[in-house]
């Protein structure tokens, strides 16, 4: 015996009539629910073509319950509902009333949306609740407390408008009336959109202030959470949305679609805001990371003070970044900004500007503009590279016709494959924010087969064709956090040059077939190292020589034609020495060496060897021939160049033809001599 | 009242410390500037002002020019020297008081440690073109109405300015 007598007793005297009671009441509802297809057919009948219904159940507990309910109107909105149960005050109807409590409706499909969409917000909330109360049959239908209530209405939106960014939605809301005002709360379960792979869950709670509404709103996606809450104002007249929403700091991890760009830390925190009308809504929403890092294979890339500040038009299907800001590894500020239309395929049109930050700032940015459009694997349209040289110059080179696409190499690395048909390259000076255009150069095609694995980017091949021969190139390149080093060897084959000018380190304006080779690296400070060959070379306006033509009066050696030259050079930021600039025509031969530092200030040394012919074509060097008595066919002149690249001086070193004349000459015809050439250089010099 | 004691010693204590730097640094800029001989006269600049407007030929107002920038610089008046220099080297006379002008306004600047105007100016100085053909040096003297003589020797590397004897600045590469 587990029970005390006491307990059984208690059980049979108050529990039991009580069960009794319940399962009385329950049969009684069951027994008097009457269900009628007759009634279905009659109500059909009653209320028109445009509702029809299949039975009808009526319980004078329960209420009333409609099944299979279908409704057209004039204007073509069709559908249909499963269950409609209607449940009613018992007690106000022996007061002749039919005081409406609940309408709760049940797999509510829409068939066909026709024209009804275009309805005001007035239509269901807002309005006077008294406007809803209605005479039947003599009886009063009063709607004062009543909650209708809508579950599973299934839209199809992409099936009935065009763009829709949404495809499927399930919706559950109700109406409530009380107070003589009209609520509306409610949430949209299984929001299949473009770009989600999980359905969403909206949440929403509308709640009238004069013509106005206030929303409150939650939306859900896997482990992500928004809250918002604002106004929709006047909904009678000319709506427009004004909803604010936040969510709380989200670590990286949880981000699904992140796992393709495996984020080591870091959260982020949204904001956005909803606004327009409904017809030509536009969400502007910010993103915050304060800090996070991405694995690439071996190597992380960190990111601070990410900023992304987006507003997408819905109307026209436009994101517009208004900026994407992030520090990169502490060493470079990158910001995007520009629009991405036609989301589904992008098409974009963006700038992105890099400044080195940090002990790497210098004042100055590279900027890289894209025009095309985005596809699965790829890219297409033009790119513009934009990046700064000495002395207020920049670089611009525009890739026309541009393919990029993913590969993969042999040893299975992921890599991008690029081509271009139609290269333009800019050198412009930069004067007071005026650009102006010092050169353009036009190459035919450019192709480049890259791998990278981290942040190491392997140049497998690099080839640029134009001026009827080519530029290949191959290398590597690191971006490491400590160190950013890349070593590129480029290589020109037989480029017919035409008029190409030459800034840096000095001027000059060169012609000729140029081969050779061309080391580029970078390890603790840049440096440009070759070796370049040329035949059929034509040298002309090449500031060093064009001062030793003016120290020499010979305007004919400031042009110099079918050279030979070989040129080895090693720049860098900091110096660049031209170790050999050397050259032999018919004119001249000349051995040189240069080196110019940052601020542009030149030291070298020339070494002339001219014909006594080519000589005498200057007035002062036939008389100094003449008194020198000069027989040899070659005079040796060695020439100190120094000063600023625009303003050199020179020092005659070595001259036999000058000790010559230092012995014959008086001091006074010497300083004469020398005044002359100096007021001759003057005159030429201007 | 122990409180207001230490912070009026600190105040003066402050003040005694930072009139020592500026005179101390005044007296740096005053030692570059030594060389610039002492006239007893206490009506030179307004000799100098007199002359100005007595002057007809441009060469000849350049040199007054030149002279009271010099007087400005023997006072330690930096602000009006500055002034008077770059008004000096604006005009249309060029000659070898522009040159020295330059010289005195690359001192000043680099006094005031404006490393971009030391940097233009010594572009500025080095813009003279020339070549040495049988010397080792071109070499300019002037003698300045305040009696101050200058000599300028043009290497091809470098320039060194001196002034009554002394050097007064060497520039190079």
């Amino acid at each position: 015996m587990f029970l005390k007598r006491s307990v059984l007793k208690d059980f049979f005297r108050f529990f039991l009539p009580l069960l009794l009671c319940f399962v009385s009441v329950y049969s009684l509802s069951r027994l008097s629910t009457v269900c009628s297809i007759k009634a279905a057919d009659l109500i059909s009948h009653i209320a028109g073509p445009n509702i029809s219904l299949k039975r009808v159940f009526f319980s004078p507990i329960h209420g009333l319950r409609f099944e299979e309910v279908r409704v057209r109107d004039a204007l073509g909105f069709d559908f249909s509902v499963g269950t409609v149960f209607l449940k009613y005050s018992v007690r106000e109807l022996w007061s002749g009333r039919l005081m409406v409590k609940n309408i709760v409706m049940e797999d509510v499909k829409v068939h066909h949306w026709g024209d009804t969409r275009q309805f005001s917000l007035n239509d269901i909330l807002g309005t006077d609740t008294k406007r809803l109360d209605k005479m039947w049959g003599g009886l009063d239908i009063i709607f004062t407390e009543t909650a209708v209530c809508f579950k599973k209405v299934r839209l199809n939106l992409a099936q009935h408008i065009a763009q829709s960014p949404i495809q499927d939605i399930t919706v559950d809301f109700c109406l409530d009336v009380y107070g003589g005002k009209l609520s509306c709360r409610g949430t949209a379960r299984e929001v299949k959109a473009h770009g989600l792979s999980k359905p969403g869950y909206f949440a929403f709670h509308l709640d009238p202030v004069g013509k106005d509404l206030l929303v409150d709103m939650s939306l859900e996606y896997e482990v992500y959470r928004l809250d918002g809450s604002g106004m929709i104002n006047d909904c009678s007249g000319r709506t427009a949305l004004d909803i604010r929403f936040h969510s709380e700091p989200i670590p990286l991890s949880y981000y699904a679609w992140l796992k393709a760009v495996p984020t080591k830390e870091g959260q982020v925190s949204l904001w956005g805001h909803l606004t327009g009308v409904p017809n030509d809504l536009n969400l502007q929403a910010e993103l915050m990371i304060p800090s996070t890092a991405i694995a690439l294979e071996q190597d992380t890339l960190e990111l601070d003070h990410v900023a992304v500040l987006l507003s997408y038009r819905l109307k026209d299907n436009v994101i517009d970044i208004e900026h994407i800001m992030a520090n990169v590894d502490d060493h470079f500020a990158v910001s995007i900004s520009g629009k991405i239309e036609e989301i589904l395929s992008p098409i974009l049109d963006l700038h992105c500007q890099i400044q080195p930050i940090g002990q790497d700032a210098k004042g100055y940015s590279w900027a890289v503009d894209f025009k095309g459009q985005s596809f699965a694997d790829g890219f297409q349209g033009e790119v513009k590279f934009i990046w700064p040289g000495a002395e207020s110059r920049q670089y611009l080179c525009f890739l026309k016709e541009l393919m990029v696409h993913k590969r993969k190499s042999k040893m299975n690395q992921n890599g991008l494959s690029v081509s271009a048909q139609k290269i333009e390259l800019v050198e412009q000076m930069m004067q007071a924010n005026q650009e102006q255009i010092l050169q353009k150069i036009f190459l035919d095609g450019l192709s480049l087969e890259t791998t990278f694995l981290g942040k190491k980017i392997w140049v497998d091949q690099l080839i640029l064709q134009g001026y009827g021969g080519r530029v290949s190139a191959k290398g590597d390149l690191y971006f490491n956090r400590k160190e950013r080093e890349y070593n590129l060897n480029i290589r020109l084959d037989q480029l017919d040059l035409k008029n190409i000018k030459v800034f840096y380190p000095v001027y000059c304006e060169i012609n000729g077939n140029v081969s050779g080779q061309v080391t580029a690296s970078h390890h603790k400070g840049g440096q440009v190292k070759g070796v370049l060959t040329a035949e059929q070379f034509q040298l002309v306006h090449f500031n060093p020589l064009d001062k030793i033509a003016e120290f020499l009066g010979l305007n004919a050696i400031k042009e110099i034609n079918n050279a030979q030259i070989v040129v080895d050079f090693d720049l860098s930021p900091q110096e660049s020495i031209i170790e050999q600039f050397d050259f032999d025509s018919e004119s001249l031969a000349m051995r040189s060496n240069f080196n110019v530092n940052q601020k542009r200030w030149l030291e070298g040394f020339v070494a002339l060897s001219m014909p006594r012919a080519k000589l005498t074509e200057s007035k002062i060097f036939k008389r100094l021939l003449s008194i020198a008595r000069e027989r040899e066919e070659k005079l040796d002149f060695l020439v100190r160049v120094s000063g600023y690249a625009d303003s050199l001086r020179t020092e005659l070193i070595e001259s036999t033809l000058r000790d010559t004349l230092k012995e014959r000459l008086s001091v006074r015809i010497q300083k004469y001599i020398e005044e002359r050439i100096n007021k001759a250089m003057e005159s030429q010099g201007n | 009242m122990k409180r207001t004691k230490v912070f009026l010693s600190f105040v003066m204590i402050l003040c005694f410390g930072m009139t020592a730097v500026a005179a101390l640094f005044a007296g740096d800029l005053k030692i570059s500037f030594k060389s610039v001989p002492k006239i007893d006269d206490s009506f030179e600049f307004l000799q100098l002002r007199t002359k100005l407007q007595e002057s007809r030929k441009p060469a000849e107002k350049n040199n007054v020019h030149f002279a009271i920038a010099e007087y400005y610089l023997k006072v330690n008046d930096l602000h009006d020297a500055q002034a008077a220099l770059a008004q000096h080297i604006n005009s249309e006379v060029v000659d070898i008081t522009t040159l020295l002008a330059n010289v005195y306004l690359y001192k000043i600047a680099n006094y005031r440690h404006d490393q971009a105007q030391v940097d233009r100016l010594k572009k500025e100085i080095f813009d003279n073109k020339f070549v040495l053909l049988f010397e080792k040096f071109k070499q300019i003297n002037y003698t300045s109405l305040l009696g101050n003589t200058y000599e300028v020797r043009h290497f091809v590397d470098r320039i060194e300015v001196f002034l009554n004897g002394d050097v007064l600045e060497t520039f190079g590469s």
